[in-house]
């Protein structure tokens, strides 16, 4: 992987939480143009919160976070909007407009900033949903699509624009083990063939060991990174007995295994 | 599918809105603006007294029928009139003739009414002091008609002179009175006296003519006490002005009484008999006349005072006409 | 004795902050889209949109609109009835029918259907939007949720409102007259006539009137509902019940306030 001198995204010193209650505090990192950066940890400690906080929904308590060089904490409306046109967030439950069709709901952001002819519209949203097979569901409405189908159409709609950085939130949640590998399959081809940087929140380690570069652990108790790095190095080489816990699901599965047959067996 | 039910949802849309608007503009053209399409004559007349209860839209009755409405009402700054602007509605005169000639049909009507009496005039419509205007046959058929005041009138316009409400009759009537009493030559009667007097100078011992003084005086003191009670019940400016006018006449009756004692005190003795009886006669006459008058003086005074009573307590009874108090005296 | 007062300042502080950010929080919802009118101008609103609320607050809104107009009609017709054949005076009802409908009832009948029909429905929709983080996708793809949101329910409202009301005007006029024409045996053109006698122009389009401020009240406290409805299903309820609830409370302060600038022309 080529490392290029500008990050994609920088972090700062942030500190984030709802009011009094701090959830994450002095954050550093950064994501690099053209990988797949995972944010992992368990349930509530905040990844979910911390990703809102990237892609500007929720301003941090403290600290800064640039995006392509641009600080979209210090950005004023008008300018945020602007960055935020640069990416694309694919949303848990796909966040699809309901009152609209699929094909519609990827036509918007096209509709509201481009200049395109309704023809050319419609082309590229017929290409946009071949990218993420969904060939022929333009018609549907979302109610009509099944998790993983929502799922990728919102990555659709998160592609209408052609941006090189992709936000997800646990893309893999709630999905059978085989769309969830297409998914993966999905955003390596986005990786590769359009050199698109990758943010991706989850918990799903298979998917994490399958397409990351690097990762960032949090944890709940110190409100901080515990790891980062390449998850393979993490697993075997971390000194943090939690990280290697968190990533090596197995040996925990073993343990468990071990425990149940020393009850089992007398 | 989404064509097909896109269309459908775009007719219903359309359906909902348009009938909204035909909606509207219905009931706006039935609230009024049908006002526009109708056919309306405008009617002009001029009040002297208050409109007190008269507005804009106030009705306008034919003889109880509902023409139609006031549509104007301003006040002439050269005469203090106030100009009544009425709206008549053609439609609730028929005429046997086709709908382009309804207007010249009403303009015939209207002027042979005109000359059959008809006049206009303010009526109460009930006990809440609101008017309107009613037409009727208020002049005999034949009477001559009041000009309407100068450049009052746009040349197409309809006029219709108006005759004071019932209420204002009354107080014409105690005007006409006034005058009447005003009128009462009390100079001639005088003028009469002295002229009899002159003749009648040196035969003043006689009683009779001591008697006449004494009428006079008491004449004199009748009319005085008259006076107080025109002014007491009426504080009219007119009135005042034919109040003065009758002191006037008093203060001449008093001279001449006092000029009638001085001439008897230094009266010489009569000259021939038939001559001292024809002024006695004429004495006796002037006096007579004087007490005529006088009495109906007194009459129509109290008249007078009995009707300001009769209002002052009960005013409503000119309104709705129920107890109409008779005049008396002339 | 400082520090216990203190803490009683404290204490009371803490009550009443909720209390006044909740006031300054509509205002603020008002304002981001008032700032977001010119833009509108410029860029239009989604005509399908649109569309969709024309015929969700008008269309599909008519008939019960239509039936409780009528009804209330009746209502009215038959209790002025009861009070007015004391007197003799039946063909009253015509008056009392027409202007209570025209110039109160109709309008106000109207929104307070639409705030259960309508207000509501906003409420639930932009709730379960931001439940379901759409408002948030609506957000990093750079478009205003307020505005983008508010403006097509706004526009129907305000198209659609004065629309019913005049139905609604109209049906509570036939209703007077069918409890005028059944029971009090009056004909139905002496009820038409008395009912025009009794309402003029500007009343009838002065109650019409009332409804774009109806409108807005309604659209803008169902979609702030919304809009700070909590994030999760129960919060969507009660973002929908508070919606109908303060929309109506806004309605008849509204209507006071009306009344009494409309007294003061005379009406």
């Amino acid at each position: 992987m080529t490392k290029k001198n500008k990050p994609e995204i920088e972090v700062k010193d942030l500190t984030i939480g709802y009011g009094k209650n701090v959830v994450l505090e002095n954050l550093n990192f950064q994501v690099e143009s053209g990988e797949i950066f995972c944010i992992l940890g368990g349930s509530g400690c905040g990844k979910s919160t911390l990703l809102k906080h990237i892609i500007g929904l929720y301003a941090p308590l403290y600290g800064d976070i640039l995006i392509k060089g641009n600080s979209i904490v210090n950005a004023d409306e008008q300018r945020r909007r602007k960055i935020m046109r640069e990416f694309g967030v694919t949303y848990q439950g796909g966040a699809l407009f309901s009152s609209m069709t699929v094909a519609e709901n990827i036509a918007l952001p096209l509709e509201e900033y481009t200049n395109l002819s309704e023809e050319e519209i419609e082309k590229t949203v017929e290409e946009k949903l071949h990218m993420v097979d969904l060939d022929g569901f333009g018609d549907y409405m979302p109610s009509e699509l099944s998790g993983g189908m929502s799922k990728r159409a919102g990555l659709a709609r998160a592609l209408a624009l052609d941006p090189k950085l992709l936000f997800f939130d646990e893309p893999s949640a709630g999905l059978d083990p085989i769309t969830s590998a297409e998914l993966d399959r999905l955003l390596l081809r986005l990786r590769d063939t359009f050199g698109a940087t990758i943010v991706v929140v989850t918990h799903e380690l298979d998917s994490v060991f399958a397409i990351a570069n690097r990762v960032i652990m949090l944890d709940k108790q110190t409100k901080s990174i515990m790891a980062e790095g390449s998850p393979v190095l993490l697993r075997d080489t971390s000194p943090n007995e939690k990280v290697r816990a968190f990533l090596n699901r197995d040996g925990l599965k073993s343990d468990v295994a071990e425990e149940l047959r020393i009850t089992e067996v007398p | 599918m989404t064509q097909h039910h896109d269309s459908n949802q775009k007719i219903k849309l359309g359906i909902f809105v348009v009938g909204g608007l035909v909606l509207f503009v219905a009931i706006l053209f039935f609230l009024g603006m049908s006002d526009i399409f109708t056919n309306k004559e405008t009617v002009r007349t001029f009040f002297s007294e208050s409109v007190q209860g008269l507005t804009v839209g106030s009705a306008v009755k034919y003889r109880g029928v509902p023409i139609g409405n006031v549509s104007k009402i301003s006040i002439r700054v050269t005469d203090k009139l106030v100009q009544i602007d009425m709206a008549v509605e053609l439609k609730h005169f028929v005429s046997g003739s086709e709908q382009g000639q309804q207007r010249s049909d009403f303009k015939r009507f209207f002027q042979s009414e005109l000359e059959q009496g008809m006049r206009c005039r303010l009526e109460y419509t009930g006990v809440t002091g609101m008017r309107y205007i009613d037409f009727d046959y208020f002049a005999t058929p034949g009477q001559t008609l009041t000009e309407p005041p100068d450049g009052a009138l746009d040349p197409d316009e309809l006029y219709i002179p108006a005759v004071p409400s019932p209420f204002r009759d009354i107080l014409k009537a105690i005007g006409t009175s006034l005058d009447r009493i005003s009128r009462i030559r009390f100079e001639e009667i005088s003028d009469g006296l002295e002229r009899s007097l002159t003749e009648l100078s040196g035969l003043l011992a006689d009683p009779a003519l001591k008697s006449t003084i004494d009428r006079i005086n008491e004449a004199a003191e009748n009319l005085e006490i008259g006076s107080r009670t025109v002014s007491r019940v009426f504080g009219e400016e007119r009135m005042n002005r034919l109040m003065s006018l009758l002191e006037d006449d008093l203060e001449k009756v008093n001279k001449l009484t006092e000029h009638l004692i001085t001439e008897t005190q230094n009266a010489k003795l009569p000259e021939s008999t038939s001559a001292f009886r024809a002024a006695s006669n004429a004495i006796t006459i002037g006096q007579d006349e004087l007490a005529n008058t006088l009495t109906k003086l007194n009459q129509t005074l109290d008249a007078l005072t009995e009707l300001a009573d009769s209002l002052s307590a009960d005013p409503s009874s000119v309104i709705s006409g129920k107890k109409k108090p008779q005049i008396k005296g002339e | 004795m400082k520090p216990k007062t203190e803490q009683q300042l404290r204490a009371i502080s803490r009550h009443f902050r909720p209390l006044l950010q909740d006031g300054t929080r509509p205002v603020e919802f008002i304002g981001r889209i008032a700032a977001e009118v010119p833009d509108l101008l410029r860029h239009g609103m989604r005509g399908r949109d649109f569309r969709y609320y024309l015929d969700l607050c008008g269309v599909q809104a008519l008939p019960i609109v239509l039936l409780i107009c009528l009804l209330m009609g009746m209502v009215m017709a038959i209790n002025g009835q009861i009070q007015l054949s004391k007197f003799g005076q039946e063909l009253l009802v015509a008056d009392a029918v027409g202007l209570v409908v025209v110039k109160e009832l109709g309008p106000l009948m109207v929104a307070l259907v639409m705030t259960g029909w309508a207000g509501s429905a906003f409420a639930a929709e932009i709730g379960t939007m931001k439940l379901d983080e759409q408002i948030c996708a609506l957000e990093t793809m750079g478009i205003r949720p307020e505005s983008f949101l508010v403006f097509p329910k706004l526009s129907a409202m305000l198209l659609s409102m004065p629309l019913l009301t005049i139905f609604g005007n109209v049906a509570g006029i036939l209703g007077g007259m069918l409890v005028g024409i059944t029971i009090m045996k009056i004909t139905p053109v002496a009820y038409w006539t008395r009912t025009l006698e009794a309402i003029n122009i500007t009343t009838f389009v002065l109650g019409v009137l009332k409804s774009f401020p109806f409108a807005i009240l309604v659209t803008f406290a169902g979609c702030f509902c919304g809009f700070n409805a909590a994030n999760n299903s129960q919060g969507v309820g009660r973002g929908a019940t508070k919606a109908v609830v303060s929309s109506i409370f806004l309605i008849v302060v509204a209507d006071v306030i009306i009344t009494v600038l409309y007294s003061f022309i005379g009406y």
